[in-house]
């Protein structure tokens, strides 16, 4: 036997150098009635034809290869069994019944589906003891979508997605099963290709003590990820699978898997997508006949109001008294006035282009794509462009060695347009571009008489069409490297090193020149900042497998060292004599007591030990053990290590003989258990001095500064135990198939503040005390309804429900009595309310003192005071159901996909209610449609409050002074995307240059039910960025 | 290639145990780089003044900041905020007039109206703390004595301020002064009257006895640290406090004889000239922590007015403050000090606005030198907090609590001169009183002492049920101990009467 071996680099994305293969040539005795068989093999998909493919009869070791256009010729005798088989492809056997066999290969669906990454391995998922669910990407249709977070919103039970805005590539807060720790950090984490991932967004937020717009983007770090690069996203839910993560997993673990080089014949894939944005409905706000008109009515009531005449006092207003604003004239002169919001929204665009090229042979496979995404937004002056590199090799180096190499590089520029909640928005000169459009009064033109843009009534809120003179840029750049050398030692054993470097540099640009005219920065200002976030990763494995008879055991046992380094610069000047120089020349500022400069480094490293042990029995029995060991430099100093175990069985009830050839083909029921960690605020367990406050002397500003932590050297991880129960089916060949999960997790030593005395220089000392519980189900179910040869039909169902519990609470943090100590996480209590009070008479004896138009607040226990012993639960934070909905249809070469998901309940703070002193004031701003709802004499059924200042809203003991008439429920149905393709076939012998050809249409966001008043039920912040209805057309080619 | 797995293995298996093993307790020390520990701090001259100006940056006029002691943001005492200690000093009185904000306006605030982030005041009790602190490591220290002591003097001027002030609106109330309880977590209750105010006085004393300590620091760069004539205005705010007039008049009238302070001829350079002659102290305002009254004071359509014989060109501001037209009429023609308060404005449309076309009351603007006329922050003018008129007028409101108003009269009508209005003579004491409080309202007026005046004077209360606020009682003269304070002491910390 003759072993030939090189390793051929990658010189030709064709691969012609296929024949060097391994290859057996077996001296052959010919004997009797031997047969010359030929034939071709090709790839049942692409009908192209598969070198290199293992043609051998079996029981013999004579055997061959298929050549470049994939003949083959072998002899043997007749009845013999010839195999095909190829990597990637499931193995063929065929009677030898004629001379010439062609075959079909199909490319092994079982294989690239089933299996889910586990954490520093993979595993089949039939064998898997955890709760995991794996999802494909490619399955999602991905129009316009900028990173995969947005893709997963009701794929996977359990998995719930929070957005604040539907800026391109906005941050989307992701939350497995239910957060248990109510110091936050809930975040799970993201492990990219083996790598765990930095969650800080590096973007550099704005210093907004001037403007209040300086926040207004969150992106996430996986925007940087092309989506069309991720083979697969595994989400894993469970403790007894994330403990070997150990102290990062408290809130489960998104594996994302990026694409690599397949064997076989080089494909290169083009995609191109157009896509049309058209704004959603932003919230109603008035027109300039109505702002006049509902101006005149409650500025009257104001001035009843202010004069405590009826109905606000007990006499009537003197005839004559009052002068509204705006005389019938200007009712008949002002025509349409300005629809500033409609100057702001537009229609948006996006253009996308995705080419990747994969191919491989055994030795050498590559996958390598290039994508450019470019977003108009909607809202006016934004956009978003990028470009993604990405080079995946797997390579070969000799029978030992296996080099693994990941790299990804991309670039986002961008421009931002002002938008979501501003630090402080209720100042007039801090309102975002939004906030503006709905305060700015549209009966006034946006060019005043020289040309400039023009002020409001209230000459401090800036002009909405001003801020298109903002330029406000960001430069995003990631480089990722990722390599991975396994080494064989033998059949059994390897070890894998895995090194990484991800670097992430982000800079922003800002500059409000003089035109724009905003009230604090007449002549300017320009910021600058740069962050930057490293990781470094290292990490070494062992991996030991052995199947003895039916049994096998699998064991990984490693170590890693993990160094996350965090820092940035920023800078502001403020005052500019020329708009020419924008932020290029920050240097001319002459406002220079208003300048300032920052800077900031952070830095945690972390060691680990981990391993893992599995064994199965009969194929049907499995044993799982996992343990993570780690250790922190942001810990305190007596605890720097934990330890953190996860244990779980399945038993395989499919493969019992008893269930054997029915109609059951998959049940495997699993249980586990396990604990992790969670380290939020161990950074406060130091005792530190910070820059706190400053004070002029003089002509000098100078810095002070506090003692702002004392330090807790006992301070330990917060440990998150979970019991999980499940069970996943298949029936009917897996037409029917699914999971149903429940579980348990408790959080014990909760990592949370210790309140000091009032008296003391520091008020909290970071501390473990309390726990929390949360029990859920998670269900998911997928059904083959039809498939016959033309037609088929899918669905797909997630839902998950969870409800979580305080168990022991910190019995040195004071509970106010309407709490109840062992109620749910998350709950919220504030005064309940009970419409309007319409008249003097109507005041009732615990509001004595209020005023017609007043809401009303329930004096719960009717002891005519309203206090603290009147506050009640009004709901709890969080959907009380989630669930997600998918169906596709395939009609010959027809494609149908849709896609909904919803919850229920999910409350949110009501940032939609107009302000009826604001339109009344004496400088008017506009205001919300429904001002028209606002109670006033002239308007007794009002249902929203008026004018008249509530001299019992102040005085509400409740956090944030919470009314229910402020918290509003959510539950909603979207109908997030409907997809349609058609795929041209092309046999073998086509004459056109592709394989594939598919023409699409996608739309998302194509339909919304709620009952929620509000912008947007999924948006958790008030006047986020507007929401697109976006129809794609696209192509997807194959070469 | 020959791969001998015994070799390569003992070496890979060394290299991985060596991630795991090596200097891994030196490599888990904890990483700190932009802040400050234990083992970098409290070293130098430096870091001493930089704790200082911790505590002086509760006097900042900047809006407020996140104590990150507790990660909630409060109000700064002195700024325009309706609820700083400084705004809550005059808007519940008769001299400023704001509806944004009912609970003061109505006198219907309780114990959550001020609690948590809205505790601006009460939460300066950890910056006593603070200061104990930093007198306990001053005092320990072996910075050179020059430095020390006037470092010890600032120190101890500055807890007694934030004792003071927290006496005025609380009473008494646990602050620690004993650096040994510094981190003890026992609640303590509060002080008596008498042992708390003890320990003002004695550190105001302390700091005037301290040579190290200037008299004053006008004119110089300097300018917005304590002085002698800090500390004792502050004793002479706390003898008034407590009707200790014999107390009062005695320091009161060592500030005159200090020679350091003086009238100005000219009323409105008092509000113009940072650290004029006539300053005991005021905060310094620059382009980056600018004076935000004036933004508050402005209408949302000003366009020009007249302060005085002075044009005052603005944009439109917030227009939350107004000086009721019944406060404004207290002036007597002629009085110059009206120069300060505009009471006509022509807005952006060309609209005369006054008193008889929908002005609210009168714009106390008192600080007539702002420049510029945006609506920016260009109001780069030292926030006046205490000065000479207000010692003259406390020392003649103490000599006729003692003995008539025969000696006081030599001390008020100085002022009255100065206002360009006729001298007092002949009056009873009971008229004097009445009328004292009148003209320190006149010259005072928006500078933070009325609440402590009206309640001297125990006109608090009755002037707030004239002015509409009929929920207004007696308990009102003290706010409320915050409810969570209140919540952590259980029965320990008393409340104050009525809430």
């Amino acid at each position: 036997m003759i072993k030939k071996q090189q390793h051929k680099l990658l010189g030709s994305l064709r691969f012609q150098y296929i024949s060097l293969f391994l290859i057996f040539i077996i001296p052959t005795c010919f004997f009797g009635q031997e047969l010359e068989i030929k034939g071709a093999v090709l790839d049942a998909d692409s009908k192209q034809p598969i070198p290199g493919v293992n043609v051998f009869i079996k029981g013999t070791s004579k055997g061959t290869n298929s050549d470049f256009d994939g003949n083959y010729t072998i002899n043997s005798n007749l009845g013999a069994t010839i195999v095909f088989s190829y990597i990637g492809f499931k193995t063929q056997e065929v009677t030898i019944d004629k001379g010439q066999i062609d075959i079909l290969l199909a490319e092994d669906a079982s294989l690239l589906d089933e299996i889910v990454v586990v954490g520093y391995g993979t595993s089949s998922i039939k064998e898997t003891t955890g709760a995991v669910a794996n999802v494909k990407i490619d399955d999602i249709p991905n129009a316009a979508t900028t990173s995969v977070d947005q893709m997963l919103q009701g794929r996977v039970s359990g998995l719930n997605l929070g957005m604040s805005s539907a800026q391109p590539g906005a941050r989307v807060s992701a939350n497995i099963r239910a957060d248990i720790s109510p110091r936050g950090g809930g975040e799970p984490l993201y492990v990219i290709d083996g790598v765990p991932m930095i969650n800080d967004s590096p973007e550099p937020g704005l210093n907004d003590s001037d403007v209040g717009f300086g926040g207004g983007i969150d992106r996430s770090p996986l925007s940087t990820i092309n989506p069309a690069d991720i083979e697969s996203v595994d989400v894993i839910k469970d403790a007894s699978s994330t403990a070997i993560y150990g102290s990062a997993a408290a809130n489960g673990v998104i594996f994302i898997t990026t694409k690599k080089g397949k064997v076989g014949r080089t494909t290169v894939n083009y995609r191109a997508t157009t896509s049309v944005q058209s704004p959603k409905d932003y919230v109603e706000y008035l027109g300039a006949q109505d702002f006049m008109g509902q101006h005149n009515r409650l500025s009257y009531d104001r001035f009843l109001f202010d004069n405590k005449y009826a109905p606000y006092g007990p006499q009537n207003a003197p005839s004559g008294g009052f002068t509204p604003l705006f005389s019938q004239d200007d009712f008949r002169n002002i025509g349409e006035g300005t629809d500033y919001l409609g100057g702001l929204i537009k229609t948006g665009y996006v253009q996308e282009h995705n080419l990747s090229v994969s191919g491989g042979n055994e030795n050498t496979r590559i996958y390598s794509s290039f994508n450019y995404y470019n977003n108009e937004s909607i809202l006016r002056g934004g956009s978003f462009q990028r470009y993604t590199v990405r080079f995946n090799l797997i390579q070969k180096l000799g029978e030992r060695f296996n080099l693994n190499i990941k790299t990804n590089l991309s670039q986002i520029n961008s421009n931002n347009a002002s938008s979501g909640e501003g630090s402080a928005a209720s100042a007039s000169e801090k309102l975002n571009m939004l906030q503006a459009a709905y305060a700015f009064a549209p009966t006034i033109s946006p060019r005043d008489a020289d040309g400039n843009f023009s002020r409001s009534y209230n000459t401090l809120i800036m002009n909405p069409l001003a801020f298109s003179a903002i330029d406000d840029k960001l430069r995003t750049n990631r480089f990722s490297i990722t390599p991975k050398l396994d080494v064989k030692f033998t059949d059994d054993l390897s070890l894998t090193l895995v090194g990484s470097m991800d670097r992430t540099t982000s800079t922003r640009k800002f500059f409000i020149p003089s035109i724009a005219e905003h009230a604090l920065l007449p002549d300017g200002m320009a910021q600058l900042a740069t962050n930057r976030n490293d990781a470094y990763t290292g990490e070494a494995y062992f991996s030991y497998s052995k199947t003895f008879n039916k049994n096998s055991l699998s064991v990984v046992l490693g170590a890693g060292a993990y160094n996350t380094l965090l820092d940035g610069m920023s800078m502001q000047g403020i005052g500019f004599f020329t708009d020419a120089l924008g932020f290029d020349n920050i240097g001319v500022a002459d406002q220079l007591l208003r300048n300032s400069q920052n800077s900031f480094k952070r830095e945690t490293i972390r060691l680990s030990q981990f391993g893992r042990i599995n064994y199965t029995i009969n194929g049907k029995y499995i044993f799982n053990g996992v343990v993570r060991r780690d250790g922190a430099s942001n810990f305190s100093a007596n605890n720097k290590w934990g330890v953190f175990p996860g244990l779980s069985a399945g038993w395989r009830i499919s493969e019992e003989d008893f269930l054997k050839d029915t109609k059951v083909s998959q049940l495997k029921l699993r249980v586990g258990y396990g604990e992790v960690g969670n380290v939020v605020l161990a950074d406060n367990a130091l005792q530190l001095y910070v820059v706190n406050g400053e004070i002029t002397f003089g002509n000098t500003i100078q810095p002070g500064v506090v003692l702002s932590q004392v330090a807790n050297p006992d301070l330990t991880w917060e440990t998150n135990a979970s019991i999980d129960i499940g069970l996943d089916f298949g029936f009917f060949n897996d037409r029917i198939s699914g999971s149903l999960e429940v579980y348990q997790k408790t959080a014990t030593d909760l990592i949370d503040y210790d309140p000091l005395p009032s008296n003391n220089a520091v008020g909290r000392i970071v501390t473990n005390v309390g726990s929390t519980r949360a029990k859920g189900i998670d269900v998911a179910l997928n059904t083959t309804n039809i498939r016959t040869e033309n037609f088929e039909w899918n669905t797909n169902f997630t839902f998950s429900t969870s409800r979580s519990e305080w168990l022991e609470r910190n019995p040195n943090v004071a509970l106010a009595n309407y709490i109840n100590p062992r109620g749910q996480i998350g709950d919220v209590f504030g005064w309940e309310t009970d419409g309007i009070i319409k008249s003097l008479e109507e005041v009732p004896n615990h509001m004595a003192g209020a005023f017609p138009g007043n809401i009303r607040y329930v004096d719960q226990n009717e002891d005519g005071v309203l206090d603290v012993d009147d506050v009640v639960k009004i709901g709890t934070w969080g959907a009380r159901m989630n669930f997600g909905f998918g169906t596709d249809f395939r009609y010959k070469n027809f494609t149908l996909s849709a896609f909904a998901y919803g919850n229920s309940g999910a409350p949110r703070e009501f940032g939609y209610n107009p302000d009826p002193r604001a339109i009344s004031a004496p400088t008017p701003s506009n205001t919300l449609a429904s001002v028209k709802d606002v109670w006033s004499s002239d308007n007794p059924n009002g249902i929203l409050p008026g004018v008249a200042t509530n001299p019992f809203s102040g005085n509400n003991p409740a956090e944030k002074a919470r009314t229910d008439f402020m918290f509003k429920k959510t539950s909603f149905l979207r109908i997030k995307n409907i997809n349609f393709g058609y795929d041209f076939s092309f046999s073998g012998a086509s004459k056109l240059p592709f394989n594939k050809l598919r023409l699409f249409v996608d739309l998302q966001n194509v339909a919304l039910f709620t009952d929620y008043d509000g912008y947007d039920p999924e948006f958790d912040a008030t006047n986020p960025f507007p929401q697109a209805f976006t129809s794609t057309i696209g192509v997807d080619i194959q070469f | 290639m020959k791969f001998t797995i015994k070799n390569n293995l003992v070496k890979i298996t060394l290299f991985v145990f060596l991630i795991v093993c090596t200097s891994c307790e030196d490599a888990l020390e904890s990483k700190v780089y932009s802040d400050l520990t234990p083992e970098n701090f409290f070293q130098t001259e430096k870091d001493f003044n930089a704790a200082l100006v911790a505590l002086y940056s509760s006097f900042s006029i900047d809006w407020g900041g996140k104590d990150s002691g507790t990660d909630i943001y409060y109000t700064y005492l002195y700024n325009a905020n309706n609820r700083s200690y400084l705004m809550r000093s005059e808007l519940t009185t008769d001299e400023l007039y704001n509806d944004w904000d009912p609970d003061i306006l109505n006198f219907t605030w309780g114990p959550a109206t001020f609690s948590g982030t809205g505790a601006s005041a009460y939460s300066r009790i950890r910056y006593v703390a603070r200061a104990t602190d930093i007198i306990d490591k001053i005092e320990k220290s072996s910075v050179n004595d020059l430095v020390r002591n006037r470092y010890l003097a600032e120190a101890k001027t500055l807890r007694a301020w934030l004792m003071y002030i927290l006496y005025d609106f609380f009473g008494p109330v646990n602050a620690k002064v004993d650096p040994a309880t510094l981190s003890d977590t026992d609640i303590l209750p509060r002080w008596s009257d008498a042992e708390y105010t003890a320990v003002i006085e004695q550190d105001l004393l302390d700091a005037i006895s301290i040579d190290e300590l200037p008299e004053a620091y006008n004119g110089t760069g300097d300018w917005g640290r304590v002085s002698k004539g800090l500390s004792r205005t502050l004793l002479l705010k706390l003898y008034m406090h407590k009707k200790e007039w014999v107390k009062a008049e005695a320091i009161g009238k060592d500030i005159v004889n200090s020679g350091s302070y003086e009238l100005l001829p000219n009323y409105e350079d008092v509000f113009t000239n940072s650290g004029n002659k006539e300053l005991i102290y005021a905060i310094v305002s620059n382009d980056a922590v600018p004076n935000w009254f004036m933004q508050h004071l402005f209408p949302g359509n000003y366009a020009t007015g007249l302060a005085g014989s002075t044009t005052i060109e603005r944009g439109g501001g917030w227009y939350g403050y107004s000086m009721p037209w019944e406060y404004f009429d207290k002036f007597e023609n002629g009085d110059s000090r009206t120069n300060t308060i505009i009471t006509e404005f022509t807005s952006g449309g060309g609209v005369i606005v006054n008193r008889d076309n929908d002005l609210r009351g009168a714009i106390p603007l008192k600080y007539t030198g702002i420049e510029g006329q945006g609506s920016g922050p260009d109001y780069a003018i030292d926030w006046v907090i205490f000065r000479y008129s207000d010692v003259l007028l406390s020392v003649a409101e103490a000599i006729n609590e003692q003995r008539g108003p025969v000696d006081a009269y030599t001390f008020v009508n100085q002022v009255r001169a100065r206002a360009g209005v006729a001298p007092w003579s002949g009056l009873t004491q009971d008229a004097f009183r009445d009328a004292i409080l009148d003209e320190r309202g006149r010259e005072l007026f928006c500078e933070g002492h009325r609440r402590q005046d009206l309640i001297r004077h125990g006109k608090f209360i009755e002037k707030a049920v004239e002015r509409g606020a009929t929920s207004a009682s007696d308990k009102n003269i003290l706010f409320p101990i915050p409810t969570d304070v209140f919540l952590e002491g259980q029965d320990i910390i008393e409340q104050n009467p009525g809430y």
